[in-house]
């Protein structure tokens, strides 16, 4: 590593302004489990880490009077993984508790890991599936934007060097009736060759009113599945031809023109096989309706 | 340079630290307690897990200066002992009459039931990253006290080991899960 | 640790040799107070740091100057200034000590993470933050990754200025085989087959790093080199040869060691230029290499491409195998050679195959150096020949299994001697087979074939210690020291780092002198006091440094009981040693202490008869009776042979690609047993490795000869949850006739057969061969839609696919270059 500051500021308003008198040298630093390897290979230099893992205003999870779910940034996978949530949030415990390993889920914190948003992290799919917001601020203010904007498709986030990252939000569990997250790496533990995630909401009579499809760790952010998901409006949950489904969401996100290599064409069997999985529990979630 | 205070096994430990300096130097360059491994530095293997809080991290991927003021667990605090083995040496004819180790305050070996179980089935070779998966599997074990073999196996996997091939680490995870609920384990069938 | 041996009798002393006794080494290891390499830390002692080339072919001009004011630098070094003051060194060939090995790259750089400069400075971060100022000028040249392209006429070549005994271009050493008449076993044969067959570099990965402290003192003009290896006298003869210095000025001391598994069993160019800097400052130096350069520079297994022929009768017997080896070493290798010439040798067992036309060439390539790694090139010719032994049985419409057992040595017919020379006292692995078969429900599972599901064998047999080409000598050599309280101290020339060296050691001598166990230790391993021997590597240690002990031990119970007839005035004969005791046979409660009589051996030498020496030392060593290699490629190399049969049921995922392992079963004959578990793990650890082999572990270069998994982020090692649960594993013992103690060495007998056995078992679940390593996921997947689009039978990865490059069939095969003359 190259020499930095370390600077433990006691609220977040301190850590704002640290940001915006740092520049962009001074970093963000929550559990570190991302930053600290890149700081070891010397990728990254910054003159200076402000601490944020203490402090309370980013931490914990809390329901709001919508159902929906405002979750700290410096909130640790592990305590994420063991929250109760209802009905579809609760994938928000099972994909935390699924990722990295025991160890680095203990002092890993999703919001570590989102402004990371190596292309295969498990979170960054199951947010942008589940049309999760971001609140950014800094001494300059405050502002919400949806997992397609904080993402960035050239690779990283969108944030401004002098913002952090204060809240992340999942929608009220009314607005989405099922939400299923499937990965696939070679080995137990290790970052997901590719991901994917399907968030869908019906209406009355088990039909699709919305859904949503990301695939993960093909691209350089999430990738959604815009054209599979429109045609799928009206079409009831538990009757659907899966296979051609999960065959059509595979070309729109990985066209075969470009798995021109075998990396490639394995994703697209991936992004296949992992669609019929979203696919099927999500079917299922029609009979609970 | 920041001064920096934690406790490791109980001990306040402070020193004057370069703001890089990682948990895992701090424990073996400040606290002088090797038996926590640096085995990549990349946060894989496994070898330098401590219990951090009442939780396993990887020491070689947290700085030390977010350990402040924390209390660390390493592998030392497992037994009581924490000085190297001393062997008593059994001279025939006064064994009975003589006893060094009580002199040297030291004759309380009562292993942790992991160490025990870690013996008694072989679950280590090399012993490299022993410390590591000792430290992780007690706190697995307090949280999930009667585990299956796979949720075992999971449990480590965040640990590498090249010697042991994992089956007779399970195995003694198995066999110390007994012992810390209260029972008593069968017999190994070898020898 | 006290009371361990708990269930002794006080009268009859149990024996311990082929029980299961629990390990000395755990107590230390268990509570961390065990010291590792980096764990060492010496008043004064600096660290240094080396720049590692990120090129993995060029021609460089290095400029350390800016180093050298940074702050905390003591001192700078790169390649130039030692050449001429440093001897260069490398693999022994055939008794040419070929000078390709330096301690820096001087103009050229031959692969990614060789040594460019280093530097020393008090911090570590002060020596890495100077090693950023060195200036290094880089003209890239063409780089070559796989031996074919290392092979062609226009290759460049990679060690320039080199003369190899038997190498021309970017190959440094040939192998050959001649024995019987293989083109008439061709021409009678009812079968051939002919594949090509691939397999993968594989790093040891041993977790405690490569590294040493050397620390030169300037008063005595004594080097100490403290460093993390399999062998401290290779090292000491190593360093004192390359610095020219006097060897008994030179000593090596092994720290705990942890796991090596081959990787550790060379002098590396960081302990000399530790060595150098300690010499220049009159200090302890420090030099820990991190994760991702023991990937780079760590050696690695040898991958090897072999253009295999098999002939055969109609009955399954197999006639005739040649082979046409290509083996990629890496840009500089240490004992890469020696994998082909003993790998193909042993690996050629179990089975006694009468006409054998084998070629070898071990080629350079701008790739990290090869080395010894667990199974030394038996995993490699076992995963061709048992893929071919199924690929004929299915032609002919045997069961694999009876074509193996048709083929295969017997435990009866042992002691024998194969065609090509191998001397095989005894095998039970006739019979291992047969087990293996039963406990995997061969014959059940084949009859009841589910889709996407199959079984798979492979059976092969191992040296115990082997008899490396250039040396005339596999010798170990153990002292023992009965100390003045009857204590006794075990002086070891080989390094235990996991093998648990101190506990079967101690049970041998132990039943010999009929001291306690909780008595005895094992000296830690110094080349000051330690007896002379070659290390710890090739599963030796049980078989070689066990007789050497036992040996030791008898001679050592000779003057104990001379001594104690002469005090109890009883007769030698009739004297028994137990329970810390020397006693008349039939007076159990009788006799003299050990302790006692060991301190009247010291401190009442007066009172000795005239003709008995003082103290209570032995030595002993034990060479092993083997050949070297003839011109044919014929001679025995190993003193008794092991085996290995196992086999999987395995299910193959056809969403993911992924392979399950549902069972799999392990019979190894390992002889006489010394300590079970310890064999178990053995086992259990040679599997780890072979499953890494064959289902995921890999060096994976891009076009420039960057390695990029290059970290255990990417780098495949398997994790626990991933592994099968190991509850078939037997032991059916045909114990050595040569080895004294009747053991045979265990440590890679795991490993050897597991690739073949997941090649064949996913060959019968899902009719695809794979011909290369590893069997991914990724691989398996599109071989499966391939298979599914072409309607293919006996469809081969890579072959089969459409965007393969390389021979398809053995008419388009590369011949061998140039005729190798005999070499005698």
């Amino acid at each position: 590593m190259t020499p930095f500051t370390y600077q433990r500021p006691a609220t977040l308003n301190d850590a704002m302004a640290a940001l915006a008198t740092g520049g962009p040298g001074t970093k963000i630093l929550a559990g570190g489990q991302s930053l600290l390897l890149a700081l070891k290979e010397r990728q990254s230099r910054p003159a200076s880490l402000v601490a944020i893992k203490n402090l309370a205003e980013l931490l914990g999870v809390s329901q709001l009077p919508d159902g929906a779910q405002r979750i700290g940034p410096a909130t640790t996978y592990a305590t994420l993984s063991r929250l109760s949530l209802p009905g579809w949030q609760a994938q928000l415990a099972a994909v935390a508790g699924n990722l990295a390993d025991r160890s680095v889920r203990n002092i890993g914190t999703i919001g570590g890991g989102v402004c990371q948003a190596d292309p295969r992290y498990d979170m960054p799919t199951f947010l942008t599936s589940a049309a999760a917001t971001f609140t950014l601020a800094s001494t300059r203010g405050e502002r919400v934007i949806a997992a397609e904007a904080f993402f960035n498709p050239q690779g990283g986030t969108t944030i401004a060097a002098d913002e952090i990252l204060i809240a992340i939000t999942l929608p009220p569990v009314a607005q989405i009736s099922a939400l299923a997250f499937e990965k696939f790496g070679f080995r137990t533990f290790e970052a997901a060759i590719v991901n994917f995630a399907g968030a869908v909401t019906l209406d009355e009579a088990g039909q699709i009113a919305q859904i949503r499809f990301a695939a993960g760790g093909i691209a350089k952010s999430p990738v959604l599945a815009p054209h599979s998901a429109e045609a799928l409006r009206g079409q009831p949950i538990a009757a659907l031809n899966i296979d051609e489904i999960a065959t059509k969401i595979s070309h729109e996100v990985l066209p075969p023109e470009t798995a021109l290599d075998r990396r490639r064409q394995y994703q697209a069997e991936l992004v296949i096989s992992l669609a019929k999985r979203v696919l099927h529990k999500l079917s299922r979630a029609g009979e609970t309706q | 340079m920041t001064k920096l205070s934690m406790s490791i096994n109980g001990k306040t430990v402070t020193g004057d630290v370069d703001e890089r300096m990682l948990l895992i130097d701090f424990i073996r360059d400040v606290g002088f307690l090797t038996g926590t491994h640096a085995g990549c530095y990349e946060a894989r293997c496994g070898c330098c897990a401590v219990d951090m809080d009442g939780a396993t991290v990887k020491s070689c991927n947290v700085l030390a200066l977010q350990a402040e003021g924390s209390n660390i667990l390493t592998v030392e605090s497992l037994s009581q002992q924490r000085l190297a083995p001393i062997t008593h040496i059994t001279t025939q004819t006064l064994a009975s009459v003589y006893k060094p180790l009580d002199a040297m305050a030291s004759n309380k070996r009562d292993l942790h039931p992991l160490q025990t179980a870690f013996h008694e089935c072989h679950a280590l070779q090399c012993g490299f990253c022993t410390p590591g998966m000792l430290m992780v599997l007690k706190n697995f074990l307090e949280e999930n006290p009667n585990p299956t073999r796979m949720e075992v196996r999971e449990a480590i996997s965040g640990n590498l080991c090249r010697c042991t091939g994992y089956q007779h680490i399970v195995d003694a995870a198995m066999r110390a899960a007994a012992v810390m609920r209260g029972e008593t384990p069968a017999e190994r069938e070898h020898a | 640790m006290d009371g361990i041996v708990d269930k002794k009798s006080s009268n009859a002393p149990r024996k311990l040799v082929g029980t299961s006794v629990p390990r000395t080494e755990d107590l230390a290891l268990l509570t961390g107070t065990a010291r590792f390499i980096d764990d060492l830390r010496f008043p004064g002692m600096l660290y240094a740091k080396i720049l590692r080339s990120p090129r993995a072919h060029a021609r460089i001009k290095v400029d350390t100057s800016a180093a050298a004011g940074m702050p905390g630098v003591h001192a700078v070094m790169a390649g130039a200034e030692l050449v001429g003051k440093v001897k260069p060194w490398g693999d022994l060939m055939q008794d040419l000590l070929v000078g390709d090995h330096f301690p820096f790259a001087l103009d050229k750089v031959l692969f990614e993470g060789q040594e460019i400069a280093a530097v020393v400075a008090d911090t570590k971060f002060q020596a890495q933050d100077a090693l950023e100022a060195i200036v290094v000028e880089y003209q890239d040249l063409p780089v070559m990754i796989d031996a074919e392209s290392a092979l062609a006429d226009d290759a460049p070549l990679i060690q320039e200025g080199i003369n190899y005994e038997f190498g021309e271009g970017n190959i440094f050493d040939r192998y050959r085989v001649r024995i019987g008449d293989y083109d008439t076993a061709e021409a009678d044969a009812d079968l051939v087959i002919r594949q090509r067959f691939s397999s993968n570099r594989q790093a040891g990965a041993a977790l405690d790093p490569h590294g040493c402290v050397a620390s030169f003192d300037s008063f005595t003009g004594g080097l100490t080199l403290y460093s993390s290896t399999q062998s401290t006298f290779m090292l000491r003869d190593s360093i004192a040869d390359v610095l020219q210095m006097p060897r008994n000025k030179v000593r090596v001391v092994a720290p705990e060691v942890g796991a090596g598994f081959g990787s550790k069993v060379q002098m590396f160019p960081h302990e000399v230029i530790a060595c150098i800097f300690s010499m220049r400052l009159g200090r302890p130096i420090h030099l820990v290499l991190s994760r991702a350069d023991i990937f780079r520079v760590g050696t690695a297994r040898n991958s090897q491409i072999r253009h295999v022929e098999m002939t055969f009768k109609k009955d399954g017997r197999i006639t005739g195998y040649r082979d046409y080896v290509i083996q990629n070493s890496g840009a500089l290798s240490f004992w890469g050679n020696q994998v082909v010439h003993i790998g193909t040798n042993v690996g050629l067992l179990p089975y006694p195959i009468p006409n054998l036309h084998i070629d070898g060439e071990i080629v350079h390539t701008n790739t990290a150096p090869g080395g010894a790694l667990r199974g030394f090139g038996i995993p490699q010719i076992i995963w061709a020949k048992e893929q071919i032994v199924d690929m004929a049985a299915n032609a002919l419409g045997l069961d694999p299994l009876d074509v193996r057992a048709l083929n295969t040595i017997t435990r009866g017919e042992c002691p024998l001697v194969t065609p090509i020379g191998q001397r095989v006292d005894s095998t039970s692995i006739d019979e291992c087979l047969q087990r293996a078969a039963a406990e995997i429900r061969w014959k059940e599972i084949r009859a009841n074939k589910q889709p996407n599901e199959g079984v798979g064998m492979a059976i092969s047999m191992k040296y115990t210690s082997c008899r490396h080409p250039s040396f005339d000598t596999d010798l170990s050599a153990i002292r023992l020291r009965l100390e003045t309280d009857g204590t006794v101290t075990i002086f070891s020339s080989d390094v235990t780092h996991g093998q648990g060296h101190a506990t079967f050691l101690g049970q041998i001598v132990a039943d010999v002198l009929g001291v306690g166990f909780e008595k005895i230790t094992l000296a830690p391993a110094d080349t000051a006091n330690a007896p002379f021997g070659l290390g710890t590597y090739a599963s030796r240690a049980a078989a070689v440094l066990g007789t050497a002990c036992r040996t030791a031990a008898e001679r050592l119970r000779e003057k104990i009981v001379a001594i104690a007839a002469h005090v109890l005035e009883a007769d030698p004969q009739d004297l028994e040693t137990g329970n810390d005791r020397v006693y008349v046979r039939g007076m159990d409660d009788s006799g003299l202490y050990l302790e006692n009589l060991a301190s009247f051996s010291a401190y009442r030498t007066h009172q000795l008869p005239p003709g008995f020496e003082p103290t209570l030392e032995a030595v002993a060593t034990y060479d092993t009776p083997t050949d070297r290699e003839g011109p044919d490629g014929s001679g025995n190399f190993s003193v008794t042979y092991a085996g290995s049969a196992h086999a999987a049921h395995v299910r193959v995922c056809d969403q993911t690609g992924k392979i399950e392992i549902l069972d799999y079963v392990m019979v190894h004959d390992t002889g006489i047993v010394i300590n079970p578990l310890i064999v178990e793990g053995q086992h259990q650890g040679g599997f780890l490795m072979g499953i890494g082999m064959a289902l995921g572990e890999d060096y994976v270069y891009d076009a420039t000869g960057h390695m990029t998994n290059a970290s255990f982020a990417d780098y495949q090692a398997p994790q626990a949850a991933d592994m099968p649960e190991l509850t078939k594993m037997f032991e059916i013992p045909a114990p050595s006739l040569t080895i004294p103690g009747g053991q045979k060495g265990a440590g890679e007998s795991g490993t050897g057969p597991v690739p073949a056995v997941i090649g064949n078992a996913v060959a019968h679940a899902t009719g695809i061969r794979f011909t290369e390593l590893p069997i991914t996921p990724d691989r398996v997947l599109l071989a499966l839609r391939e298979r599914d689009r072409t309607g293919k039978q006996d469809f081969r990865y890579p072959d089969d696919m459409p965007d393969y490059a390389g021979p398809r069939d053995a008419e388009s095969w590369p011949k061998p270059k140039g005729e190798m003359e005999l070499f005698y």
